[in-house]
């Protein structure tokens, strides 16, 4: 079977110092997939490139076997892709913005009408439908992000951070979505911070820092005895012991 | 607490250059044409001195109300104010209303234009030398023109930002709409009335001028020269009105400044039910459909769009008014041109309003044609109508009802020519602009330069691609042939479309090539 994503080798240089430097990893088809990192581990780089935002200097992004950077239309297609750090269109209203991108891949207008509401719904969306975007709080926003990756049902989908800011009730139903979605044959690859999440939400996880991959693998492989939070520390190395200023309220 | 302000503004100004060199090379650039602009102004000054009296005082008057008049227009339409300073941003340091006022007036002396302006304004006193007395004045007149200038640029930016800022773009855009509409015939009319019985062009140009002595624009200029000219109590009477200009002037910013140093974020927004798509459910559900709809929702939505769309009616009344000033009717045929030119213009580096939002066309794998053609069709679809209506109204107004074809030809050929032009530009150039949501005037150092210099390139390239429809309609309105004007809109409408359809097919290519290395620049002017 093909995989769902592999990546080979991918580089990419912001002046001098290489963001993401000859990373590979192989997603397998059905799978959960975790991305974790500290800031500025080349996660969100590493997302672009797999996804055809971001041009690699070097390497090669596989989608279900199809050439992200040779046939970048028909990749495309099969990606369902929250970016992080880019803006929306903001001055749409939510629904208006989830059709513009069911458009942008060519949906009827049928087709789109029923997605759309569903969409908002398993989002807890329906209220804030009419209203613009940029009104939209920092955990709206990320769900009005999200509802318009998945509506052209592609075949993987490519998150990252998709729960930044966003609330446990809604971060709940976008986990069921997300599992469903998984159950049905789909490939999810998520970014976060958080261990936890991860290590009950992913079936397997890599690793990444300073533009590399650490380990990789099912998330017991990974964690082996204990859990994922003391092995991501114990690999990834910069824990302090306790401190704090002393100016800050010892009074 | 000032000293502090100033030394962040050009920490952050050499952070900025520092990373982006484009940029610097744009401030380098902005800079040096800005001296060759002082050097000519200082010239023309020098030259003047040995002229008598009158003649110094009609260029300083001109010149000076010239030079106001750009500080509180050319910001609304072109590269807006340096915002390193926003109030909001610093809202929650312990800043004063009135500590930040000084900073921000300091900031904009502090900078090529505001140099140079202080510069050629104390340039007077050497149009002044042969009048010692007046050319003492002319020292403290320039510097109160100066600080006029400066403060007039940040009322009106304040105050349009933030009626532009509001979601009531379209209202505000209406109310301009009404006012020209409203104003400027009675203006005209009135212009007409007294001028006419003075006869001839010489008299009706110095009655203009003589009043613009006594304007908010022109009468700190003119203090000098009527001490000159011994008259003193004109002299006087000009001070006051000066320093009123600038009293009130300070007033409206203060008030401005409070106001949105209290009105943190936006009003309460109103909860609307869905189901209205507006122009996305209209529209093919095609990309091009899509990309269509969204365009034009922005261009009425977004205030940094918006704010071209108000000049498409102001513009043409202004240069009516010039033309019932001067009475050429050269003004007057200019205007279409003009008006079918603003639109596409402005969007010559389109991409860079959409910012990092265009992430989601390079996402969805949308192909460059389908974008560009989407992003023609609602360019056209705004400018298409509103170049046939001003130029059918043009030439009723000027009574050339029968030139009406070369007119037309005119405009629509320049107007399909620039968009076909833009689909290229804009496939490849960005430029850093405010983000949406932020002040539409807020501007970023060097992208006045690199807006300028890149409407030049544009409108050079239109200029020259357009060439043959421009040259058969001029002859057609010298020689006054019908058959001559019914040609040039047959030329126009056949090489604009041709010039049209190719710019969207090779904008596409170079967007299909070059879309997320764009991106990536887009980010990178995020940041």
């Amino acid at each position: 079977m093909v995989n769902a994503v592999e990546l080979r080798g991918l580089t990419k240089r912001f002046g001098g110092t290489p963001a993401v430097d000859d990373l590979s990893l192989v997603v397998p088809q059905g799978s959960f997939y975790g991305l974790v990192g500290p800031n500025g581990a080349g996660k969100t780089t590493t997302l672009s490139m797999a996804t055809g935002l971001l041009r690699p200097d070097a390497g090669v992004a596989l989608i279900d076997g199809v050439d992200v950077w040779r046939h970048p239309l028909e990749a495309k297609r099969l990606i369902g892709n929250l970016a992080d750090g880019v803006d929306l269109y903001d001055r749409l209203t939510g629904e208006q913005l989830i059709t513009f991108s069911g458009q942008l891949f060519g949906l009827d207008r049928a087709t789109l009408k029923e997605r759309v509401a569903d969409l908002l719904r398993l989002l807890d969306l329906e209220a804030a439908a009419g209203r613009m975007v940029a009104d939209f709080s920092a955990g709206m926003t990320k769900k009005i992000a999200l509802a318009a990756a998945l509506v052209h049902s592609p075949r993987v989908l490519v998150l990252d951070e998709p729960f930044e800011s966003v609330d446990p009730v809604s971060a709940a139903n976008i986990r069921d979505i997300l599992d469903g979605f998984v159950k049905s044959g789909g490939t999810v690859i998520v970014s976060s911070h958080s261990m936890d999440l991860v290590q009950r939400m992913c079936d397997h996880v890599a690793i990444v820092a300073a533009g590399k991959v650490l380990q990789a693998g099912t998330v017991d492989e990974v964690r082996g005895d204990g859990d994922l939070e003391t092995r991501f520390l114990n690999l990834v190395g910069g824990r302090r012991n306790g401190e704090s200023p002393a100016w800050l309220l010892r009074s | 607490m000032v000293a502090a302000l100033l030394r962040l503004r050009f920490r952050v100004l050499a952070n900025t250059l520092s990373r982006n060199t484009l940029q610097l090379v744009a401030v380098i650039v902005g800079g040096i044409s800005t001296l060759f602009v002082l050097l000519f102004i200082l010239i023309i000054m020098v030259r003047v001195s040995s002229e008598p009296a009158e003649a110094i005082q009609v260029t300083v008057v001109v010149g000076g109300s010239v030079v106001v008049l750009g500080w509180l227009v050319v910001p609304l339409m072109f590269d807006g104010v340096d915002r390193t300073l926003d109030p909001v941003k610093l809202a929650r340091f312990p800043v004063r209303t009135h500590q930040l006022m000084i900073a921000t007036f300091l900031v904009g002396v502090l900078w090529f234009s505001g140099l140079a302006t202080a510069l050629a304004a104390l340039g007077t006193a050497i149009a002044w030398s042969a009048h010692p007395a007046s050319a003492l004045f002319a020292v403290v007149t320039a510097l109160l023109g100066v600080a006029t200038c400066i403060v007039g640029s940040r009322v009106t930016t304040t105050w349009a930002g933030m009626l532009l800022g509001g979601r009531g773009a379209v209202r505000v855009g209406v109310a301009a709409l009404i006012v020209v509409v409203l104003v400027v015939p009675v203006a005209a009319g009135m212009l007409r009335d007294t001028s006419s019985g003075a006869g001839g062009l010489i008299s009706r140009i110095s009655a203009v001028i003589e009043a613009l002595g006594w304007t908010p624009l022109g009468a700190v200029w003119s203090i000098p020269g009527r001490v000159a000219l011994n008259d003193f109590g004109g002299a006087a009477g000009a001070l006051a009105i000066a320093l009123a200009t600038l009293a009130v002037l300070i007033a409206l910013w203060r008030i401005a400044l409070g106001m949105s140093l209290r009105s943190r974020g936006g009003a309460p927004a109103r909860a609307p039910r869905g189901g209205r798509l507006g122009l996305l459910g209209v529209l093919p559900s095609t990309p091009v459909g899509a990309i269509t709809a969204r365009a034009l929702i922005y261009w009425f939505r977004d205030a940094r769009l918006t704010r071209q769309l108000i000049l498409i009616p102001v513009l043409p009344a202004l240069m009516l008014m010039w033309w019932l000033l001067f009475d050429v009717d050269a003004i007057a045929l200019l205007i279409g041109p003009v008006v079918a030119t603003l639109l596409p213009l402005s969007a010559f580096a389109g991409l860079s309003y959409d910012g990092t939002a265009f992430a989601a066309e390079i996402a969805a794998g949308v192909r460059g044609l389908h974008d560009r053609l989407g992003r023609a069709i609602a360019l056209l679809v705004i400018a298409l109508p509103a170049t046939v209506i001003v130029q059918v109204a043009v030439a009723v107004i000027i009574g050339r009802v029968h030139d009406l074809p070369a007119m037309l030809g005119l405009a629509l050929g320049t107007l399909l020519v620039s968009v076909g032009v833009v689909s290229v530009s804009s496939a490849r150039i960005v430029v850093p602009v405010a983000r949406s949501g932020r002040s539409p005037f807020a501007a970023q150092p060097g992208s006045a330069a690199v807006s300028i210099i890149g409407s030049y390139v544009v409108t050079g390239a239109t200029g020259l691609i357009a060439l043959p429809v421009t040259a058969v309609a001029i002859f057609a309105l010298v020689s006054g042939i019908p058959l001559l004007g019914w040609i040039a809109l047959a030329v126009a409408l056949v090489l604009g479309s041709a010039v049209c359809l190719a710019g969207a097919v090779i904008g596409g290519r170079v967007l299909d090539a070059f879309g997320p290395a764009v991106l990536a620049r887009l980010r990178l002017i995020r940041d």
